[in-house]
């Protein structure tokens, strides 16, 4: 038996424009990047799986899902119970800062520093810089755990 | 109308399967499955398994991720590939892809 945690994200309209934003900055317009999977016959494995995205963004009706797996129970070590109160918080609600999240939680600013730290390094939270500011967001919507053969 | 399916799978702390696939109604269009190696905190692709113009092949790269060789393969599905990953991990890298 296999122990995974499956983590799903609800994309929302504004996720899907973040998305679509960073692939501009990745490779500037999407022109340019079919210009570079078509033509020079791009090995660059992030170059297509944007292109293939990007296209779907572009046409009408066309729609992401974007799922997290860990097939590996190192995971658990992570999610301690401080760390799963704090994502189940940051789905709930906007935080400005790190500094901002500590406050709300009650909790030490270096404390709260360890812990989006270890969570990003799951890829459970992203840190968003904004000026000076580093914005800890979660799009995390469902955290389910099974056992499978 | 393509709906794109978008997974990362941690098969360790600094192992992933990143899978990409394209869907029009029930047909998988495209696949992408690239298996990721973290080195001095860059994910670094290592094998990829993907249809890109409807041709199926597997690519391997070397250690700062540039396109070592590139091999037909038979399409199969995410779950048989993440076997593959779990069961050879790093070893994939030189064993023959083409008759796994």
């Amino acid at each position: 038996m296999i122990m995974r945690v499956e983590v799903a994200r609800d994309l929302g309209k504004a996720d899907l424009a973040r998305e679509v934003a960073e692939m501009e900055t990745r490779h500037g317009s999407f022109d340019g990047l079919r210009q570079r999977v078509f033509v020079e016959r791009c090995a660059d494995p992030r170059a297509v799986d944007d292109y293939v995205l990007w296209k779907a963004l572009r046409d009408e009706g066309g729609g992401l899902e974007d799922r997290t797996v860990f097939d590996t129970p190192e995971v658990f070590r992570t999610l301690t119970p401080r760390r799963v109160e704090m994502l189940e918080f940051l789905r709930h609600a906007e935080v400005a800062s790190i500094q901002d999240l500590a406050a709300k939680l009650r909790r030490d600013y270096k404390n709260t520093y360890d812990d989006l730290a270890a969570l990003k390094a799951w890829g459970l939270v992203a840190v968003l810089r904004e000026g000076k500011n580093q914005r800890p967001v979660s799009h995390v919507t469902s955290l389910r755990v099974s056992w499978e053969k | 109308m393509t709906r794109v399916v978008r997974q990362r799978i941690w098969v360790r702390r600094d192992e992933v399967l990143d899978a990409t696939e394209a869907y029009e109604g029930a047909r998988r269009a495209f696949y992408g499955y690239t298996y990721r190696t973290l080195q001095s905190g860059s994910w670094l692709p290592a094998i990829r398994w993907d249809s890109w113009e409807g041709q199926d092949h597997v690519d391997r790269y070397d250690e700062s991720g540039q396109l070592k060789d590139r091999l037909p393969w038979r399409d199969r599905p995410l779950a048989d590939v993440l076997k593959l990953v779990k069961t050879f991990r790093r070893n994939l890298l030189t064993m023959d892809l083409s008759e796994l």
